[in-house]
């Protein structure tokens, strides 16, 4: 790898910034046969995504299963978790900076890139989800009629603007400052730092009252269902870090310390227990009052009139969720690495699920008026949502790619401050 | 806006037919309804659009007057092949109907097609002698066949009071009445008065949505 | 990249190897696979004129604004359908708030009503769509759970009531609410109307709509030439674009000159009262006024302006 020469403290940062961007893209394109295989891969998988989304686009969303009854279906269920994802992401900022725990901060920026990752690809299924992306500009404020503050919707453009915003400065400021071989000014981040864990918890919040806030929806409508995200993502964003640490440790020189997925793995075990916690209160609050608001639950747990297509789903989540639960409590967990990742998958694929096709489907069944029709993705829906999944972990990876040697290298600056 | 007025008054005042008729009804199908209301929807729009000035000048309810011609179906065909009708005074203005049928709801000669499904009463109970050419009301009172709607109204009256607050009966045209006229059902536009309970009917299809059972 | 520079060798500039040029080649071969892999939109894209794309939101309209869209809509509508037609802008009349009731005890359920509606708002053939759900319903209950709209048998049953549903025009619309754009409101007649060509299909009405009362063009309306209703609204029932919402307008484009709409008039049973709830001898008042009327789902807070009543 060249190493271009360190920039002099007078060049002008019009020049070294263009510089600095070009030095990232270097970095992300820059692997072992592997990682081009993998990126290939993925890039792929984005194109038939795109490809699919083209075609809806041209045909009508008639290509998706949706209809007028559930008229929300897999690209608002995967929207919901990545927001989740989003938030979780910051979770290994809060011990680092608010405990002071110098291990920590190596890998905070891990999380932050996970951060925006997930909420370009939360931007990317709302576009998707679109109607009519071509009247996109309508949302902008000034320009179009941006509905604030009486449309949640709104809120939510603003909030995950603003959290993308704040993340790339984090990571970017602090990515910059090492490429000058300079000292991170604490003022230029500690305080984004700290407004990201309350911005957090606000983009998750937010996404959680669209659709708590809706009256004619009583499988939404409940004061627990913003705790119930906030749980969730704080289970599955942690539990993604801790692969990703992981397959950092196994594809790259970086070398995971046991502290931080220590930390993580206690975070988790609140966390994954809170989650099960809330939901017994929703399973109790359903079951044992009844009646006509509660054909949402039964229709998901044991389906309603002879419909059921959901209930495999649900049973599954339930079933991964808890054994993730057991597993995180069993002390060897610390030392099994695959127990470990294999737990942190189970529980991953169980919220996704649970707060995905779990959660927004089922809010549509039965209808407003009671009438029940059932919804499974279409294969264009797949496609494109695959696609998505593949570019996020597309810019995941560049991301990677590029803060590993930042950090292997810099270590030791972070720890003196 | 005013609301619409007693039908013997309006039949009156805003007589299409220049000729009062008599006679008996041929039975009338819920369908026929459809054929009547597209005329009507039709007179609606020539109306003006613009509005009058003052409440005296609302423009008029008009109430359908189903039967072209009052006569009894013979069951006999005439020359051009279509059902031949007799008025009710070709054979009763000089035949009295005999006692035996006075409480009959069915007839054999004559009167084919017609039997009275309408709690329990008979011809008699409505149908006016001598002559038949009029209703009865309870009171003794007869009415012409024109005000057979005043006959209904005297055991429907609250159905009779919701028709005259428009909230019953087939209706086309405006809402605004000093914008346009109005057009409405008469009672025997779908309720057969001799057995007026509404026939069953198939509905038209229901939406197509997709489902994925 | 070590911090310890003083060890360091002279460093050298990067040059332009053969990895930087595969990643170039890599890259452009990319690029082209995406605009291929896009390439479908380029034929959706030809489909849309840039005044449509840049037209204004319906309330920033001026009149001009409003006379050469109308005018390029209706061109539209001729190039794509066959069909001539007028598109009309009729304003809210003054003093006027509509209210609309239906008789529970009269209504046979014939469906008449949805068929009007679907010829006169120009909807989707195959899918039969209308913004009208009747309901077969037990008379002993009033619980929509065990309803169907999906009854064929001859109506009326004994024993069953049907109860028809369309868009309420709430005073408090959920709808009106959660759009992002502003692209559906409350007129001041009390109407509730969309803009179609603002709305980005979000769908958040939908979901929000208590009464299951708004629908999505999931594809591009398929209505035969003769069967277009040519007499047409800009914001009821002119034929609507691919991927925006639509619902019941009250018939806009009928009941702002003083007409009755659509469904009213196909009823054969009369079921149906439509009038200004501003005027204090409209029929509509006299049914509020003086029948047992209820509204649906009435806990909401909705505050429909769509009433049900009975007869006894």
């Amino acid at each position: 790898m060249a190493i271009e020469a360190a920039p002099s403290p007078n060049t002008p940062h019009w020049i070294s910034y263009p510089r600095f961007l070009l030095r990232l893209i270097v970095l992300a394109t820059d692997g072992s046969l592997l990682f081009y295989a993998w990126m290939t891969a993925l890039s792929a998988i984005a194109l038939v995504g795109a490809n699919a989304w083209a075609h809806q686009v041209t045909s009508g969303m008639v290509l998706t299963h949706m209809t007028d009854h559930v008229s929300w279906g897999l690209y608002i269920a995967n929207f919901t978790f990545v927001v989740g994802v989003a938030a979780g992401g910051v979770m290994m900022v809060i011990p680092a900076y608010i405990y002071h725990d110098r291990k920590m901060h190596d890998v905070v920026i891990f999380g932050e890139m996970l951060s925006v990752a997930a909420i370009l690809m939360a931007q990317l299924f709302v576009v998707v989800d679109l109607g009519r992306p071509d009247h996109f500009w309508h949302l902008i404020p000034g320009i179009g009629q941006f509905n604030w503050p009486f449309s949640m919707l709104a809120w939510d453009v603003i909030v995950l603007n603003g959290y993308l915003a704040l993340n790339l400065h984090i990571c970017g400021y602090l990515l910059y400052m090492r490429f000058l071989r300079r000292e991170p000014n604490p003022r230029w981040y500690v305080p984004f730092v700290f407004l990201s864990i309350v911005w957090a918890i606000s983009i998750h919040t937010v996404t959680a009252f669209l659709y708590s806030g809706l009256g004619g929806r009583p499988m939404w409508n409940s004061a627990l269902l913003a705790p119930r995200f906030l749980a969730s993502a704080f289970v599955a964003g942690p539990a993604f870090l801790i692969v990703a640490l992981h397959a950092l440790g196994r594809f790259t020189t970086f070398r995971v310390e046991e502290r931080p997925i220590r930390v993580l793995v206690s975070i988790l075990r609140i966390t994954v227990l809170l989650n099960l916690f809330m939901l017994l209160s929703e399973l109790f609050t359903e079951f044992y009052t009844g009646g006509q608001h509660t054909a949402s639950a039964r229709y998901l747990f044991f389906g309603l009139h002879g419909h059921h297509a959901l209930v495999p789903w649900i049973w599954s989540a339930i079933g991964l969720n808890v054994l993730a639960a057991i597993a995180f409590f069993l002390p060897r967990i610390r030392q099994n690495a695959p127990l470990l990742i294999g737990a942190c998958l189970a529980t991953f694929v169980g919220i996704w699920i649970e707060k995905g096709m779990g959660l927004i489907v089922p809010g549509f069944i039965p209808s407003a008026l009671h009438e029940i029709v059932e919804y499974q993705p279409s294969l264009v829906e797949w496609k494109v949502t695959a696609g998505i999944w593949a570019f996020g972990l597309l810019v995941y990876t560049a991301a990677l790619k590029i803060a590993v040697p930042v950090i292997t290298g810099t270590s030791e600056k972070i720890q003196r401050d | 806006m005013i609301r619409p007025k007693p039908p013997p008054s309006l039949l009156v005042s805003h007589a299409l037919h220049a000729v009062a008729l008599l006679g008996a009804l041929s039975s009338v199908l819920a369908s026929g309804c459809h054929e009547a209301r597209a005329e009507d929807t039709k007179t609606a729009r020539i109306a003006s659009p613009t509005p009058t000035s003052s409440a005296r000048d609302l423009h008029p309810v008009t109430i359908h007057r189903p039967y072209p011609s009052l006569g009894m179906n013979t069951g006999l065909r005439d020359y051009q092949d279509m059902p031949s009708r007799a008025p009710c005074g070709t054979c009763h203005g000089f035949l009295e109907p005999k006692e035996k049928y006075a409480n009959a709801n069915k007839l054999e000669k004559f009167h084919k097609g017609v039997e009275i499904q309408h709690g329990g009463q008979s011809c008699r109970t409505c149908h006016a002698l001598p002559g038949l050419t009029a209703f009865n009301l309870a009171g003794g009172e007869k009415v012409p066949y024109d005000e057979v709607m005043r006959l209904c109204g005297q055991c429907h009256a609250q159905r009779l009071a919701e028709y005259q607050h428009g909230a019953h009966g087939g209706m086309t045209g405006y809402w605004d009445l000093s914008r346009g006229p109005r057009s409405r059902n008469h009672c025997i536009d779908c309720h057969n008065p001799h057995a007026p309970a509404v026939p069953r009917m198939k509905p038209a299809p229901a939406p197509n949505y997709r489902t994925f059972d | 990249m070590s911090n310890d520079e003083t060890s360091q060798p002279p460093v050298e500039k990067p040059r332009f190897t053969r990895r930087t040029a595969l990643k170039v080649a890599t890259g452009a071969v990319g690029a082209a696979a995406f605009t291929r892999a896009m390439a479908p939109l380029a034929s959706f894209a030809g489909t849309l004129s840039m005044e449509e794309l840049l037209q204004k939101h319906y309330k920033q309209l001026s009149d001009e604004d409003k006379q050469r869209i109308f005018r390029r809509l209706e061109a539209e509508t001729k190039r794509d359908y066959g069909a001539d037609v007028t598109i009309r802008d009729p304003q809210p009349l003054e003093n006027v708030r509509y209210g609309y009731a239906l008789n529970l005890s009269t209504c046979i359920g014939c469906r008449q009503c949805a068929k009007a509606c679907h010829q006169e708002n120009n909807h989707d053939r195959p899918s039969r769509n209308a913004y009208i759900r009747v309901f077969e319903m037990n008379k002993a209950s009033m619980e929509l759970a065990n309803a169907t709209a999906e009854y064929e048998h001859p109506v009326p049953v004994d024993g069953r009531r049907y109860m028809p549903v369309a868009c309420h025009h709430c005073g408090k619309p959920p709808c009106v609410d959660v759009c992002p754009v502003k692209a559906t409101w409350k007129e001041k007649d009390g109407i509730v109307v969309i803009d179609y060509n603002w709305c980005i299909g979000c769908r958040y009405c939908e979901a929000a709509c208590p009464y299951h009362a708004r629908r999505f063009n999931w594809t591009r309306p398929e209505v035969p030439k003769d069967e277009i209703n040519p007499d047409q609204g800009y914001l009821s029932n002119r034929i609507r674009p691919q991927s925006v919402m639509e619902k019941c307008t009250f018939c806009l484009h009928r009941t702002r000159e003083g007409r009755l709409p659509a469904c009213l008039e196909a009823c054969p049973a009369g079921a149906r009262v439509f009038g200004n709830l501003l005027d204090p001898k409209s029929e509509i008042r006299w049914v509020i006024e003086n029948k047992r009327v209820y509204v649906l789902k009435e806990d909401h807070g909705t505050e429909p302006s769509f009433y049900y009543y009975f007869s006894e």
